[in-house]
């Protein structure tokens, strides 16, 4: 067979073939169930994360500069708001790009069974005692692993540079800066300055997708040698001993007893790896990754949703949040330690100190979970209180609420909203503020106007209302709201486009490929609004 | 091999080159002091401008602006305070970019015509940084995030914020309130 062919040949020059051998045709202790697939499956989301990063990569762009949008909500409304390159190169990849959202998909999703498979895996390992002599070290590289796993999430959440990614941000990067002493000066590394902007993205950015990718994959590559050369644990016997010599002599009878680790212990990993894959598949096709409103550092009633957001944070990080809430100030008489540094950067320091150093902590040789009630018990009280303070912020936190009191989910109704970037020159409303209501705005707002040629005209409200029209009738084919060829024609910049006469005779009657429009269909009213939409965009428009 | 058989002495490296009855080894101690002074020297030469560079931001400090909040004579008699939404730009990195923020301005007193007589409160909770919340019916801030309470003046009512609002620095300029809208407070 030729692909024999080409391994002798490259066995012949190389020697990889024992290697490759030992690696597959290890034996593996029989006892090893299921539970044992989860290592497997967070290698397996690993390359999801890593494939489906690469491309997200390579439409993205990590930039704060302003691209003014316009935007039509659920019910009609149109606002002109300003959003930034890195939401909207985001939202150009979920929306427009070919299999984008699937890529979206696959990272978002991927991330959150990332956290699942991961935690699942610890426990394993926790529970049966896999990380006594002689695998010590195999459970130090985990710990900082899991470490790397928080970081990606922390650092990925900003990228999209939603309204939600910057205030999940600012919280989660204050949290670091109330630790005492150095707190501050890591919160403004992170940042890049005193606040939150331009640096801070691009750090962020550089971090997630060049850093830490680097440390990961060389903290996964020892954590795989050791588990190939030390071997897998097996179940725990409710009176075994791990020592020197009984570790010997289990390694002897899994060598002498185990199954060959190809095919079959790595058939259960294939088919769990399959399964994690296949729910991550699915969430992507089922539940589309949404993004709220733009940045909006006032954070007022945002003019899609009519909502106002709530800075809480993904689901797996709400036992902190809660706890941020109960936590109360500490006086030492020289110092007050504040509720945030305990809540925020103390008590978690010593949680994963301790979980870093449970090796050291429970050098016990028993492994089995009732051998060692005490660590078990402790294990089972904290996993306790956080499954029970992530229910209670889940069933209190408000959610994102509208004027009237009734929660909105944002990310949805952005996501159903129809986005259509603005050319340079077309007149922004600084920021968000259109919903600010009854303020005095000061200092110089319409940012948006400043980087354009200024030689557009406002588009008339009858303009504005004709875009609904034409979005209901006309975009199916002349697609873009007119600014791309579809079926039919571009129309932005159409010189025809701009006689009133005979846009309407084109509508009513229809022309070549394009039918008529009746009365039913579009009133005489909106045909007045849709021309004077069409008469805009072929004017004003390239 | 199994775990217990491991010796150390048995891996100590046999160094043929060197005759075993050389008592002071100086030319293989300094190749190897040589190769650890030149790691460490290339090591420090590429690794101290890097940090160097990643925490420049902690000394780079405020980017300074003045930002007009509104006429003085129109707070003089301003006593509680008053929402100002406030938009500006500014220069982030190395670009232009608008900038917003939400304020409560206050005269501290009746008729208040001095920058030292007035109150503009940063919207920034002390806790952790989310944007606090007026309420007109309790007259107080509220934080959305983990629950701080703050008086109209700024003080806590209610932690898990230990430190009241912050107050910008204020100028009088031409007849207007101005801030810096970016200056920096430790929370």
């Amino acid at each position: 067979m030729a692909t024999n062919r080409v391994y002798e040949w490259v066995d012949e020059r190389t020697g990889i073939k024992p290697a490759v051998d030992y690696v597959m045709y290890r034996r593996i202790p029989k006892s090893v169930n299921w539970f044992f697939t989860m290592g497997s499956a967070s290698l397996t989301v690993f390359l999801v994360q890593v494939l489906s990063g690469i491309f997200l990569a390579m439409g993205y762009t990590p930039s704060t500069a302003t691209v003014p949008i316009q935007v039509t909500s659920p019910d009609g409304t149109i606002a002109v708001v300003n959003s930034t390159e890195a939401l909207e190169s985001v939202r150009h990849i979920t929306q427009s790009v070919f299999l984008g959202d699937w890529m979206r998909g696959f990272h978002h999703w991927g991330a959150n069974a990332m956290v699942i498979v991961v935690v699942i895996h610890m426990l394993r390992v926790f529970f049966m005692g896999s990380y006594k002599y002689p695998r010590e070290l195999t459970w130090f590289v985990g710990v900082f692993i899991l470490l790397m796993v928080l970081g990606f999430s922390f650092t990925g959440y900003l990228l999209p540079w939603d309204n939600r990614a910057y205030w999940a941000t600012q919280v989660g990067i204050n949290i670091g800066g109330s630790a005492p002493v150095l707190g501050d000066y890591v919160a403004t590394a992170l940042r890049g300055g005193p606040t939150l902007g331009a640096a801070t993205l691009t750090r962020f950015y550089a971090l997630h997708v060049l850093l830490l990718p680097a440390i990961t994959g060389l903290l996964i590559a020892v954590h795989l040698f050791l588990i190939i050369k030390i071997g897998i644990s097996g179940q725990p016997a409710y009176r075994e001993a791990v020592t020197g010599e009984f570790f010997d002599s289990t390694s002897l009878k899994a060598k002498k007893s185990g199954k060959a680790f190809f095919p079959y212990i790595i058939f259960k990993d294939a088919v769990v790896s399959a399964l994690v894959v296949a729910v991550i598949v699915a969430l992507t096709i089922l539940v589309p990754v949404g993004n709220t409103n733009p940045v909006d550092p006032q954070n007022n009633y945002d003019p899609v949703s009519g909502a106002k957001l709530d800075p809480a944070p993904e689901w797996y990080f709400l036992f902190l949040y809660q706890f941020l809430k109960i936590v109360p100030d500490i006086n030492l008489g020289f110092f007050t330690l504040s509720s945030k540094a305990i809540g925020g950067v103390i008590i978690p320091t010593i949680l994963v100190a301790v979980l870093f150093f449970v090796p050291v902590l429970d050098r016990g040789p028993k492994r089995h979970p009732f051998s060692r009630p005490i660590s078990t018990l402790v294990a089972i009280a904290i996993l306790a209180a956080i499954v029970a303070l992530t229910v209670t912020a889940q069933v209190t936190f408000p959610g994102d609420l509208n004027q009237a009191g009734q929660k909105v989910n944002i990310d949805k109704v952005w996501e159903d909203s129809k986005i259509v970037p603005q050319s340079a020159g077309m007149q922004s409303t600084g920021g968000t503020n259109a919903t600010a209501g009854g303020n005095t705005g000061a200092g110089s707002g319409g940012a948006g106007a400043a980087a354009g040629t200024g030689a557009a005209a406002e588009m008339s409200a009858d303009a504005q209302a004709g875009l609904k029209v034409f979005q209901a009738n006309c975009t199916a084919c002349h697609a873009g709201d007119g600014a791309k060829a579809g079926i039919g024609p571009k129309i932005y910049g159409d010189a025809k486009a701009k006689d009133e006469t005979y846009v309407k005779n084109n509508i009513r009657n229809g022309k070549g490929l394009m039918p008529a429009f009746g009365k039913d269909q579009i009133s005489d009213d909106d045909l007045n609004k849709v021309t004077a939409y069409v008469k805009y965009v072929a004017e004003n428009k390239k | 091999m199994a775990l217990t058989d491991y010796k150390p002495e048995a891996r100590k490296v046999v160094d043929l080159d060197t005759p075993q009855t050389d008592p002071n080894l100086t030319r293989r101690r300094f190749l190897t002091w040589g190769i650890y002074g030149v790691g460490a020297a290339v090591t420090v030469a590429l690794v101290v401008p890097a940090v160097g560079y990643f925490i420049s931001p902690i000394v780079s400090g405020n980017t300074s602006l003045q930002v007009p909040v509104g006429d003085i004579s129109q707070f003089a008699s301003q006593t509680v305070p008053k929402q100002i939404d406030v938009n500006y730009e500014y220069k982030d990195e190395f670009k232009q970019v608008p900038g917003a923020i939400t304020v409560y301005v206050q005269a501290k007193k009746e008729g208040a015509s001095k920058a030292e007589d007035f109150r503009v409160l940063s919207p920034i909770c002390t806790h952790l940084g989310c944007l606090v919340q007026w309420k007109e019916e309790n007259k107080n801030f509220n934080c959305p995030c983990h629950g701080s309470i703050f008086d109209a003046n700024g003080a806590v009512i209610k932690g898990p914020a230990n430190k009241p609002l912050n107050n910008y620095s204020l100028d009088v300029k031409d007849g207007k309130l101005v801030f810096n809208p970016l200056q920096a407070f430790v929370l």
